[in-house]
């Protein structure tokens, strides 16, 4: 058997992949740039396998930055993201307004929240 | 010497819960033979098999070497380890037939079948093959992508699974030889374990394939806008089979995504929506590419790709690079206030690029490549085309790097830090990383140097032979950061700067040749000082200035006057005397700066968050404004120093060129006309009379000086 046609088939026993996230700021309460240091994301994947990307989109729309993860199959992985933002590029082009961050895996988007980020 | 191989191993049809069986059947599909194999239930990382650093896609491992001949308790007089799973097996305290399995050598194209039983519901199994004899060939099971680990589960939950496929792939180690992660050769320890030794440039195809498992994306995705053509270019991961390149004009093609097992045609309308999403290239898989020519374009017009990679029977990746939403380009007629080229990397590249003079331009980005284009002023075609394909660090770049000639070696050296808290030292030749390190775990400040060659004889004395450079951190702690001193040599840690009361350190240092200084700013965390002054002979701190807010913009040198100039985080200008570390003058701009104040000898220009570009004389501990011109969001600034003239980048999308003496505002570039981004801060190439400047949409672009 050649290597390269082995077909893909999926483990009967695995559910559909799925992800929650929960964001979180540093320090707690902060909202503005020139308080906020970072904002944290501790996500949870079900079932996920391959490839994981975290997209951090700006206020207008565009990805600003993102996170790759492979992971293997697992019933649960607990996974953990920041984005920097004191002295970083968001303050210093002062990137305020509704933030948006995004879990990809394949085509799918597995998770989304957003935040406020204030001048 | 062996060539690439590859063997396929498959696991099927296992018995019911608790008690599994797994029939193993392992195929080698090339026209190369494995000698033995070794199958374990235990992962193998612990036996010694010690990741490859830095390289998340081809991970190597340092485990034995040829003529490893020991005689110990596990191996009866002087016998060679490599290529040997009975050895392997011995040393790591498995037991054939329980939790670890002998797999006989496998002809081209042969196949044996192994049975495993295991009641372990965690199990993971790793697979292991080897070349005995006088090559010291080796393969090793492992997730695609995943350097973490050798092995995969055999369960989910409680349940076996019930089909599972790997693709394996060899690994060549005759060809390259083993460092010790800062360039220095070494040898692995014999016998194993051998850690700290690592292979450091993969040559063959390695992964693993779990069920379902998408195909990977390429990496390093950018296009070079020329006249009425885009150039795309990247870089192919294995597996692959080729690409499938879709394009639409106006807006992202995110209106498509590929089937598995299609086909798809040059031409072929993929999404009628308007404007139509088209196939522009594709791979007939048989053979990959990885550059495209994209021709016939109407220039000022934004064109959006996507790149589809294939393999395993037209499974696509999700095109998701640089991001979800590709990457566009707009060609350019090179005339008027066109830019001369553009050069599309799909993430924000604000920082200021750094110019090797008339030869080439260097920047770096969110997508934590460092980039190097060329400048050949003259020869439009290769103008603004890639001098090395994009070095891909560990995480998002928004420092300038530093280039620099390094002591003991030719040519120059880019350095620069990620937001991963990892230093790279790159040849501007080639793009070869010479040496790589970690310090902390956020690198956000530009790292400073200091060369050996301009040193004083203090410096050389305390330094034979080497540079040194300095790395701060950005840590996520208001407490815990560093500034470490890494010899140019290999990396190595020279001295470490801690306190225990360092707050963040985000902008560039300034070293005092003559006073073997470093001067770092940081926050103030708690009252903490936020102007350290350390000695670069050994880190010792000689100065530690309180109550002055804030700085997130890091020192300059202003050698007229000899003093450091800084500006706090609320716009306080200040000026430090070198040989006294003491404040000479300070002054409050009445706005946050956006970027260090810009020293010009007895005086600075700074960019204010207000909206305003301003310039400023000193004049003893006498601070005299001498113009202010209205500019949004205005980035850092430059100065041309031949034609007189001040340059800014802007958040309204426009590059501008000012009067030095008057702050008038002479001219007006737009980025992209009809369009908005915010425009980085741009810097000079004096010899080639070019302005080089980012945007926060993702591309690096050269215009003429002065300013058409």
């Amino acid at each position: 058997m050649d290597a390269d046609s082995i077909p893909a088939v999926a483990a009967r026993a695995v559910s559909e992949p799925s992800a929650d996230l929960l964001l979180t700021r540093t320090p707690l309460g902060a909202l503005s740039l020139a308080e906020l240091r970072e904002v944290k994301v501790q996500l949870v994947a079900h079932f996920v396998s391959g490839e994981l990307t975290v997209e951090w989109v700006d206020p207008a729309g565009a990805v600003y930055d993102r996170n790759l993860v492979t992971l293997e199959t697992a019933e649960r992985r607990e996974l953990n993201f920041q984005l920097p933002v004191a002295g970083t590029l968001m303050q210093t082009s002062a990137l305020t307004g509704t933030w948006q961050v995004r879990v990809l895996h394949g085509e799918r988007t597995l998770a989304s929240s957003t935040f406020e980020v204030m001048p | 010497m062996n060539a690439l191989r590859r063997a396929a191993l498959l696991v099927l049809w296992p018995a019911l819960a608790q008690a599994a069986s797994f029939p193993i059947t392992i195929s080698n599909s090339t026209t190369s033979a494995w000698s033995a194999g070794l199958l374990s239930l235990k992962i193998l990382l612990p036996l010694g098999l010690t990741p490859q650093p830095g390289s998340p896609y081809y991970p190597g491992y340092a485990f034995s070497t040829a003529g490893c001949n020991v005689s110990d308790a596990f191996c009866s007089g002087a016998c060679d380890d490599t290529g040997n799973p009975t050895v392997l097996a011995q040393r790591a305290g498995l037991t054939l037939g329980t939790n670890a399995w002998l797999v006989p050598a496998l002809a081209a194209g042969g196949s044996a079948t192994i049975t495993i039983t295991t009641t372990d519901t965690t199990a993971r199994l790793s697979y292991m093959a080897f070349v005995v004899g006088s090559t010291d060939d080796w393969l090793a099971l492992h997730p695609t992508g995943v350097s973490g680990t050798l092995s995969v589960p055999l369960f989910s939950g409680t349940t076996p699974l019930e089909n599972v496929s790997f693709e394996l792939g060899g690994y060549d180690s005759n060809t390259v030889s083993m460092t010790d992660g800062n360039a220095a050769s070494c040898t692995p320890a014999c016998p194993v374990p051998a850690t700290g030794c690592y292979v450091s440039q993969g040559n063959g195809t390695v992964g693993s394939t779990l069920p379902a498992q998408p195909t990977p994306n390429v990496l390093s995705l950018t296009v070079v806008a020329g006249n009425g053509a885009n150039t795309l270019r990247w870089t192919n991961v294995g597996p692959h089979d080729g690409v499938v390149i879709v394009r639409r004009t106006g807006s992202a093609a995110t209106l498509f995504t590929p089937v598995a097992g299609t086909t798809y045609t040059v031409g072929q309308t993929v999404n009628a929506t308007a404007p139509a999403t088209t196939v522009v290239y594709a791979d007939n898989g048989a053979t990959a590419s990885s550059t495209f020519v994209d021709t016939g374009l109407t220039n000022g017009t934004r064109y959006f790709y996507k790149v589809f990679a294939f393999a395993n029977g037209r499974r696509y990746a999700n095109g998701a690079v640089p991001s979800s939403a590709g990457i566009f380009s707009e060609p350019t007629a090179k005339t008027g206030q066109a830019p001369l080229w553009c050069y599309s990397v799909g993430l924000p590249t604000m920082q200021q690029p750094v110019t090797e003079l008339g030869a080439a331009v260097f920047t770096a980005s969110n997508t934590g490549g460092v980039t190097a284009s060329k400048t050949t002023v003259g020869t439009p075609a290769t103008d603004g085309t890639e001098r090395w394909r994009p070095v891909q660090l560990t995480a998002a770049i928004q420092n300038r790097a530093t280039v620099v000639p390094l002591q003991g070696r030719s040519g120059r050296y880019l350095i620069t830090g990620d937001q991963g808290g990892k230093v790279f030292a790159i040849d501007s030749s080639n793009g070869s990383v010479i040496w790589q390190a970690t310090v902390g775990t956020n690198i956000q400040a530009q790292v400073a140097v200091q060369l050996y060659a301009f040193a004083n004889a203090a410096f050389t004395a305390a330094q034979p032979g080497r540079d040194l450079v300095f790395v701060a951190t950005r840590n996520a702690s208001a407490t815990n950061n560093q500034v470490t001193a890494l010899s140019s040599v290999n990396g190595s840690v020279v001295w470490t700067y801690q306190p225990g009361n360092l707050d963040i350190v985000s902008g560039g240092m300034a070293v005092d040749y003559t006073n073997n200084r470093l001067w770092v700013a940081a926050r103030d965390n708690a009252g903490s000082a936020s102007v350290r002054v350390l000695s670069t002979l050994n880190g010792a701190q000689q100065a530690a200035l309180t109550g002055l807010g804030p700085v997130d913009y890091g020192f300059n040198l202003d050698f007229t006057s000899q003093q450091a100039y800084t500006v706090n985080n609320t716009g306080t200008a200040r000026g430090f005397s070198l040989a006294a570390m003491t404040q000479v003058w300070s002054f409050a701009m009445g706005g946050a700066p956006t970027s260090y104040i810009f020293p010009l000898g007895n005086g600075f220009i700074a960019s204010l968050g207000t909206g305003a570009v301003r310039r400023y004389t000193v004049a003893g501990t006498t601070v005299t404004q001498n113009w202010t011109t209205a500019v949004a969001g205005p980035s850092g600034v430059t100065v041309d120093y031949t034609n007189q003239k001040v340059l800014v980048g802007s958040s309204d999308g426009n590059l501008r060129q000012l009067n030095l003496s008057t702050g008038v505002v002479e001219k007006t570039v737009p980025f992209t006309p009809g369009t908005s981004t915010t425009v980085g801060w741009p810097t000079i190439d004096a010899t080639a009379g070019r302005v080089h400047v980012g945007s926060l949409d993702g591309r690096l672009c050269a215009w003429p000086l002065p300013l058409p």
